[in-house]
């Protein structure tokens, strides 16, 4: 995908909707389904359209139940259809993790005639919008661990749709997630046919002091951190791995090796999330390049707050990206 | 009542972490006690009682940090218990006088009484806040060692930090109450066999590796650059301020030799880890070399009588005495002779790095005089224990005895102690002439150098003599060339008349 | 159904086949034990047998963790044995146990060691296949267990609202693990747990011929779109829950279904008819007989799995398995 390619300016709204919409054209075992994706086009508007082009048959609402969403996933993708079944909000997933983390990221290893686990399950995270404790939170440590699965986070509209085309197609159980603070982002989209592979990180910012990882929405909190940071005189190279797992750490080692400095950025607590993974990763492979500390910026380790001036304390923006590249280059 | 003020030590300390109290509320207090420790970014500091008394209050807890100026506690008489604190104090007067430059006289009146008193007494008069770091004089200090806490100066904790080791165990082992930096080092010395790490100097993994790759020591960058912590910058830092090296001098007309020569790296031979005993030189010549302002001074001494009475004393010393007559023994003897008289010479001398306390000689009675021994497993200095006191006779006997335990390394830890001067035979090596090393914290150090038959003028004639020079070498901060040169000048007329030596 | 004398045969054979197969893994655990723990089927062979019967061979069967009849009827033995040996000529090359596995190429659905958790995905599979527009019907069995967990609401809700052709086949052989039904279900008849609207029929589990007949209609009805239908086959099973879990079973209660034994009921019927004659089961049952020593041997000959077959995690993406990362 050139630079040069004629873009047009979409929001990660209109991006998700057009990603699908094509992925049901070109594959017709492509189906979406889960709560009020269908006639209500999903709770967020994403799905909008798509019931009237597709119809019932390929785009359909559920009963609620978490575990039929999770389960039926499973079962037509291993008899080779393409599932996209939408959990509504991340914090439902543990309602789906048997299906998720038993059936769908073992059925791989289980069956020995390749087949495999072709489903995309799109959730939805994102803490700031006062709602509080089970309507916000990010997954993608809960399921890191699950060999199997793979979790992928996007942050630009080009990326929202480059890598959800990229999900369907890919043969693997995919859990996209969605931040849903920011669907309304715009950015350059190619007009294009293209995807983005999946695995592979990508620097978003160049930059020769610090090295930034931030994942989902905490990647345009790291850009904007990066702007204050450089009038400062600290030039942050933001990487973005975009999959959290499988992760691509090439690019973040290089980066490292070039700053000596490491700052990872997640919207969930820091113990125990991304951060703490990509920390391991680089201080194992780049040791020798470290001059810093390597600070985690992440929510505290509490629920979310539905108080509005909790909430902001829970709630990480640039200032805790700067302060965190200002103790590591200070320490 | 005394108001105990958290100080500013520093132009940039703007704070101060209470690092421990080591009184009680409600406990006695005397005047010159140790009540709070505190630290700040550059040292650690105490701030005494100015007055007996009790500790009042304590208003801050060890383990906060406060601004400079907070109240800390009040000290005052059991009745002012439970007053209302007083006003801001005066302004301090600085009366504290151990400049022991002040009267040093060649015939040994020493002012060190005086200096002891000055700095222990506080309090009465002058409203000084006496923060700095007490020189523990010996008696004055030990008088609250009943408590059984050890009191450690700042320097000595900050040496116990850097090491690692607790001042407790280090006072507990060498049984001592008031602990200073060399005791730590002693104590670490004792307590490790292994190579002396010396400061916990740690570089970045980064920071190792270019440091590695340009052959540069992190300890060195650390150093430099004034960081326990180093990271790149700090090595970029350090190799700007490094002198450039020279450019390699090129020979404009070169013979024109037969030149296969490539340019290769040198070929190793051996590298020598420097632990153990030959560490303990290193350190201590690098403290010499680094701290004290060494100088030599050299006297040519006629030993022909000498040498004489060496050879007649042989056969009867050795059947009634069993030990034979030495040169050294002789010259030990000199020296313990005359040391009494230029105190300045038989004496330690000890540099507070709080940066207010003067530096501290202290002068002894006694004179033992450390002999240095070369052995196998380096260099040893045994003490001849009051060598005044002994007669050449008994000092030969000593000498042997010392030598031959130094060589089987049966030496104790007592041996090796409490010397106050050193005397090195360096003449068993063929030195015509050296310059010793002080062997701190002393302030001189004599080497014999070799015998040797040389032209020497009697009566207007030219004969045959035998000479050995002597060499002085005596720290000059605080040793007058005077003093250094009489001191010798004295030593060696006791040995051209060496008689004298064996009354 | 209509079934006819070799049809008959036929299903007498495929009851012999799954008797004697657990007898002798019963023996060799016994003797000498196997890797892959038993959960054996002896007692309840009609239900998996029988439900087999009127399904075509691109029809999608999910067993329960008891249902060997669905492994033996669709994969080869030899590759069963091995796969409860964990060698490489087993069904996941010895990566996972043979009781989970999974083959499309045997219309067999992986399951996993959580019971009740294929319901939904045996739902999904139908869904599947909706979408997909082929004619296949997924047939799921579970145990008495699986009624008891929520898998089985949801499932059944999700595939009757959305009419999906699928049909679930309750062995209700009456012991939940170590414990008896009565114990933990609030009600006699499973099939009362499940107020759905869909179609439900309860069967005597020892007649093989009663369970076809149901299961048969059940299967039209999928394939004729009209949706889901929930069948509990009453039978039991003589060995505890696992060969490791001894019970104290009711000699009596053992005896009682004993006399009803399956495989017993339908060989004298058989013989009864003159389809069959006792030599005829003789012979056939030491030929199964055989079958299975030839499996076991060749599965104790075979070799354990190359490394290679543990890096077998993702389909689309190569990773560096220690360190978890893409390569």
């Amino acid at each position: 995908m050139s630079a040069d390619a004629p873009a047009e300016t979409l929001t990660v709204r209109e991006s998700i909707n057009q990603a699908l919409r094509e992925e049901m054209r070109r594959d017709e075992r492509v189906f979406l389904y889960g709560e009020d994706v269908a006639e209500y086009g999903g709770l967020y508007k994403i799905s909008d359209g798509l019931l009237d082009e597709f119809g019932e048959d390929r785009v359909f609402d559920t009963p609620l139940a978490e575990t039929s969403l999770g389960g039926t996933a499973v079962g037509s993708a291993l008899v080779g259809a393409r599932p996209v079944v939408e959990i509504m909000y991340a914090d439902f997933l543990p309602i789906a993790s048997d299906h998720l983390i038993n059936y769908a990221a073992k059925m791989y290893f289980n069956y020995g005639d390749e087949t495999s686990v072709p489903l995309v399950v799109r959730a939805m995270y994102g803490t700031g919008d006062g709602h509080g404790l089970h309507h916000g939170q990010s997954p993608e440590a809960w399921f890191m661990n699950i060999p199997g699965l793979k979790i992928v986070m996007p942050s630009t509209p080009r990326d929202y749709k480059g890598l959800l085309k990229a999900a369907v197609r890919d043969d693997d159980p995919v859990v996209f997630l969605e931040n849903k603070m920011q669907y309304d982002l715009d950015g350059p989209v190619p007009e294009e046919e293209y995807t983005v592979p999946l695995c592979e990180s990508e620097v978003k910012r160049a930059g020769s002091d610090v090295t930034v990882v931030a994942i989902g929405g905490m990647v345009n909190t790291a850009l904007e951190a990066a702007e204050n940071l450089s009038e400062q005189g600290i030039e942050c190279e933001v990487v973005d791995p975009r999959t959290v797992s499988p992760l691509d750490t090439e690019p973040i080692l290089e980066s490292v090796e070039k700053t000596n400095v490491l700052v990872v950025a997640q919207e969930a607590p820091t113990f125990g999330g991304f951060g703490s993974e990509v920390a391991a990763q680089v201080i194992d492979d780049a040791f020798f390049y470290l001059d810093a500390p390597v600070k985690r910026v992440g929510a505290p380790f509490t629920p979310i707050p539905f108080a509005e001036n909790l909430e902001e304390i829970y709630f990480q923006t640039a200032d805790d990206i700067e302060s965190a590249v200002i103790d590591a280059i200070e320490t | 009542m005394q108001e105990l003020k958290l100080p500013k030590r520093g132009q940039a300390m703007e704070e101060g972490l209470i690092l421990e109290w080591t009184v009680d509320e409600g406990e006695q207090v005397s005047a010159g006690d140790t009540v709070v420790v505190f630290e700040t970014e550059k040292t650690t500091a105490e701030i005494e009682a100015e007055q007996d008394g009790v500790l009042i209050e304590r208003l801050v807890d060890a383990g906060e940090t406060v601004p400079i100026g907070t109240t800390l506690g009040y000290i005052g008489t059991e009745d002012e218990a439970g007053d209302a604190p007083t006003s801001d104090r005066e302004s301090p007067s600085d009366d504290v006088d151990t400049t022991e430059t002040a009267v040093v006289e060649a015939d040994g009146t020493d002012s060190a009484e005086q200096a002891t008193t000055a700095t222990t007494e506080a309090g009465t008069g002058g409203d000084t806040l006496t923060e700095s770091s007490t020189p523990e004089e010996g008696a004055a200090g030990d008088a609250d060692a009943s408590s059984g806490v050890v009191r450690a100066s700042p320097s000595a904790r900050k040496t116990a930090r850097s090491h690692g080791v607790d001042v407790d165990a280090v006072g507990a082992e060498l049984g001592m109450t008031q602990v200073r930096s060399d005791d730590v080092e002693r104590y670490v010395r004792q307590e490790r066999n292994g190579p002396d790490d010396g400061r916990e100097i740690r570089g970045s993994p980064a920071a190792r590796r270019v440091a590695d790759e340009e052959g540069i020591r992190i300890e060195a960058v650390g150093d430099a650059v004034g960081t326990d912590r180093v990271r790149l910058a700090d090595i970029e830092e350090y190799t700007a301020q490094a002198e450039p090296t020279k450019a390699p001098a090129e020979t404009a007309s070169e013979p024109q030799v037969e030149d296969d020569h490539t340019f290769e790296e040198r070929s190793v031979k051996e590298t020598v880890s420097i632990t153990g005993g030959r560490k303990v030189m290193f350190d201590r010549m690098q403290t010499v070399s680094s701290e004290y302002g060494s100088t030599t001074t050299i006297a040519r001494v006629d030993v022909t009588e000498l040498m004489d009475l060496l050879d007649s004393l042989e056969e009867p010393w050795n059947e009634h005495h069993g030990v034979s007559p030495s040169l050294t023994a002789f010259v030990v003897r000199a020296v313990a002779e005359a040391l009494p008289n230029y105190p300045m010479l038989n004496a330690e001398i000890e540099t507070p790095d709080d940066g207010d306390t003067p530096p501290q000689v202290t002068q002894f009675d006694d004179v033992n005089v450390g002999l240095a021994v070369d052995t196998d497993h380096g260099l040893l200095v045994p003490t001849l224990y009051g060598a005044d006191e002994a007669s050449v006779v008994q000092l030969c006997g000593r000498i042997a005895d010392v030598a031959r335990q130094a060589r089987e390394q049966s030496l104790d830890y007592e041996q090796q102690q409490n010397a106050t001067f050193t005397v090195s035979n360096a003449g068993t090596f063929g030195a015509y002439i050296n310059t010793p090393r002080i062997n701190p914290p002393q302030t001189g150090i004599l080497g014999i150098c070799t015998v040797n038959e040389e032209p020497g003028i009697v009566d207007g004639e030219v004969v045959p003599r035998k000479f050995v020079h002597l060499s002085l070498t005596y720290d000059h901060r605080v040793v007058e060339g005077s003093t250094a040169v009489q001191f010798l000048q004295s030593v060696k007329r006791r040995l051209e008349s060496p008689a004298s030596l064996l009354q | 159904m209509e079934l006819d004398a070799s049809d008959k045969e036929g299903i007498l054979r495929d009851l012999l086949l799954v008797r004697t197969f657990e007898e002798y893994v019963l023996d060799v655990y016994q003797d000498r034990g196997i890797r892959e723990l038993p959960h054996s089927s002896l007692g309840q062979e009609a239900v998996g047998v029988g439900a087999c019967v009127p399904t075509r061979e691109e029809d999608i069967l999910v067993p329960s963790l008891r249902t060997r009849a669905v492994m033996l009827l669709r994969a080869p033995m030899k590759e069963i044995v091995a796969g409860m040996y964990g060698t490489e000529s087993g069904p996941s090359a010895g990566r996972t146990t043979e009781h989970h596995m999974g083959s499309s190429e045997y219309g067999i659905l992986g399951t996993t060691g959580m019971v009740g958790s294929h319901l939904n995905a045996s739902a999904g599979a139908a869904l599947g296949s909706e979408v997909l527009g082929d004619d296949r019907v997924t047939v799921s069995f579970l145990g008495d267990g699986a009624t008891q967990r929520g898998e089985f609401h949801t499932a059944l809700n999700f595939a009757t609202v959305k009419q999906l052709p699928v049909v679930f086949v309750i062995e209700n052989n009456h012991w939940t693990e170590a414990k008896p039904i009565e114990d933990l279900v609030a009600v006699d008849d499973l099939t009362d747990l499940a107020g759905h609207g869909l179609p439900t029929q309860i069967v005597d589990g020892q007649d093989v011929i009663e369970v076809a007949n149901a299961t048969s209609t059940a299967v039209d009805r999928a394939r004729n779109g009209d949706g889901p239908t929930l069948i509990e086959a009453k039978t039991y099973r003589y060995r505890p829950h696992a060969e490791t879990m001894p019970e104290e079973r009711d000699k009596a209660e053992l005896e009682e279904w004993k006399r009803r034994d399956p495989v017993n009921i339908f060989s004298e019927r058989l013989v009864d008819d003159d389809v069959v004659d006792d030599e005829w089961i003789e012979r056939t049952t030491e030929e199964l007989r055989e079958r299975a020593e030839e499996a076991f041997q060749f599965a104790e000959d075979d070799d354990l799995p190359d490394e290679e077959e543990l890096y077998h995690v993702y389909k689309d993406t190569d990773i560096d398995h220690e360190k978890g990362v893409v390569r």
